[in-house]
C-alpha cells in the first residue's frame, strides 16, 4: 500500500462498492484508488461482479407474477381449506368427548392397581382436549407468541415451579409459534404449540410430576388427534396433533432428548 | 388486513428475484416464494407494523430457504447442471452483456457456500444496508462484511477456475 493519507480498509472498499460508504468520504476514496492499481483492481473486480449478478438476474423483477403467487390468492385458498376443516373438526371433537368418557370409564374399571397408569392417560386426554380447542383457533391460538420466547419460558417455569427450556422442533421443520398457561388436574399446566409449513399444528403439554417416578413413552389416540406422553423426574409431557403415529413419535423423541432427564 | 396482503403483493417481484439467485432454477425459486407467502400469510400477525414488511418478508424468505436447503442438501448432486447454470434460462439477456462471463458468474455463484450466496445476493440484488441484511439473516453486521469479503474472494476464485476450464474445453475442441 502506499504512505497517501488516508488509507482504505478493504472493508470500506466493499462498501464504496456497495454504496454504502459516508458519502463525506466518497471523494478520498476516489482519489486513493486513483493512487492504489491494486486496490483500484479490486474495487474493479467487485463492482464487475456487482453489474454481472444484477445482470443476471435483475430482470425477474418485471417478468408478470403468475396469479398462484399473488398473495391475495393464496390467502383466499388458505382460508376456504380453513373453513372446509371446521365443521369437521368439531365433529371430531364431539366424537372425542363421547370416546373419552368411554375410555374413563373402561380404564377406571380396571381398578386402583392402573392408578398411575390412568391418571397419565387422564393427563393425555386432558392434553388433547386442550390441542383440539386451541390448535385450530385462527384469532388467539397462543397467549404469548415466540418472538417474546424468553418470556414465555420464564413465565410458564415460575407457574408450574420447574425450570422449563424452550422446545425446539425447528430441525423436523415445526416452528414455535408461542404458549399458554392452562389448568390442569392438580394445578399449572403450559401448553407449547408448534406450527409447520403447511399450517398443521402440534402441541406439547406439560404439568409437573409429583411422583418423580419416570417412564417411557405411551401412546394415546382419540378420533385423529393423538398423543405420547411420558414422564421425566420432574416434569409429565403430552405431545399432541394430527400426525401420524410414527410422525408423532418422531416429534416427541427429539423434544424428550432436548430435556435433561435430571433437570427440575 | 387486505391492504396487507397488497403491500405483500407488491413485494413479490423482488422476492422472486431473491429466489432465483438462490436457487438458479426457476420451479424451484417458485416454490420458494410460495411457500415463503403462505408462511408470511399464516404467520401475518407476528408481523409488528412498526418494523420493515420488506425485511420481514426477506426474513421469512430466508429462513424457508435454509430449511429446504438443509433438507435437500445430500440431493443437490443430482440436479441437472447444464440445464440450471444456463444463464438464458435465468433471464432473458441483455443485449450488449457477455453470456460466457455470466455464465461463469452464475455456475461459479451456484459453487458458494450457502451462507455466503445468501448476503451476496441481498446486499447486491436488493441493494440493502449492511444494517439491514444483518437484521434479515439474523446475523451481526460484522459477520454480514466478513461473509460478504468471503463471498467476493470466492466468487473471484471460482469464476477464474471457471474461465480455465472453459479455455482449456476449447482447445480441445
Amino acid at each position: 500500500m502506499s504512505r497517501q493519507d488516508p488509507i482504505f480498509s478493504d472493508d470500506e472498499m466493499m462498501m464504496y462498492v456497495d454504496g454504502q460508504l459516508d458519502p463525506d468520504r466518497v471523494g478520498a476514496m476516489e482519489a486513493f484508488l486513483k493512487e492504489n492499481p491494486d486496490a483500484m483492481e479490486k474495487v474493479r473486480t467487485w463492482q464487475q461482479q456487482n453489474q454481472d449478478l444484477k445482470a443476471l438476474f435483475d430482470r425477474e423483477v418485471d417478468a408478470p407474477v403468475p396469479d398462484y403467487l399473488d398473495p391475495r390468492n393464496l390467502r383466499k385458498n388458505r382460508e376456504s381449506r380453513m373453513s372446509l376443516w371446521r365443521p369437521e373438526l368439531r365433529l371430531v371433537a364431539a366424537s372425542i368427548l363421547l370416546l373419552a368418557v368411554g375410555l374413563a370409564g373402561g380404564w377406571m374399571t380396571r381398578g386402583i392397581l392402573a392408578s398411575q397408569d390412568f391418571s397419565a392417560s387422564a393427563e393425555a386426554h386432558l392434553a388433547i382436549n386442550a390441542h383440539d380447542v386451541y390448535s385450530v383457533d385462527k384469532t388467539h391460538p397462543v397467549e404469548v407468541t415466540a418472538e417474546q420466547s424468553q418470556h414465555l419460558v420464564s413465565w410458564l417455569s415460575k407457574r408450574l415451579d420447574r425450570q422449563l427450556i424452550e422446545p425446539d422442533l425447528s430441525g423436523l421443520d415445526f416452528d414455535l409459534i408461542g404458549g399458554r398457561l392452562l389448568a390442569a388436574t392438580n394445578g399449572a399446566a403450559a401448553q407449547f404449540m408448534f406450527e409447520d409449513e403447511k399450517g398443521e399444528r402440534v402441541t406439547l403439554f406439560i404439568t409437573p410430576n409429583p411422583s418423580g417416578k419416570t417412564s417411557s413413552f405411551a401412546f394415546v389416540s382419540q378420533g385423529k388427534t393423538g398423543a405420547f406422553y411420558w414422564l421425566n423426574p420432574s416434569l409429565s409431557f403430552n405431545l399432541v396433533g394430527n400426525l401420524s403415529k410414527d410422525q408423532l413419535e418422531g416429534l416427541a423423541s427429539k423434544l424428550q432428548a432436548q430435556w435433561p432427564a435430571g433437570a427440575i | 388486513m387486505a391492504d396487507l396482503m397488497d403491500d405483500i403483493a407488491d413485494q413479490v417481484p423482488a422476492l422472486r428475484r431473491y429466489a432465483l439467485a438462490l436457487t438458479q432454477d426457476r420451479d424451484r425459486a417458485d416454490d420458494l416464494v410460495q411457500d415463503c407467502l403462505e408462511r408470511a400469510i399464516r404467520k401475518r400477525r407476528l408481523w409488528r407494523p412498526s418494523g420493515s414488511l420488506k425485511s420481514w418478508l426477506f426474513k421469512v424468505m430466508v429462513n424457508v430457504n435454509r430449511n429446504q436447503v438443509r433438507r435437500t442438501d445430500f440431493a443437490r448432486n443430482s440436479l441437472p447442471i447444464e440445464e440450471v447454470r444456463d444463464p438464458a434460462r435465468l433471464s432473458e439477456q441483455a443485449p450488449q452483456v457477455n453470456r460466457i462471463a455470466l455464465g461463469q458468474t452464475a455456475e461459479a455463484l451456484a459453487k458458494l457456500p450457502e451462507d455466503q450466496k445468501e448476503v451476496l445476493t441481498l446486499v447486491v440484488l436488493e441493494g440493502v444496508s449492511y444494517r439491514e441484511a444483518a437484521e434479515i439473516l439474523n446475523i451481526p453486521q460484522g459477520t454480514v462484511m466478513s461473509r460478504l469479503s468471503r463471498a467476493r474472494q470466492n466468487l473471484t476464485r471460482l469464476t477464474e477456475e471457471g474461465v480455465e476450464k472453459t479455455v482449456s474445453v476449447r482447445t480441445v475442441k
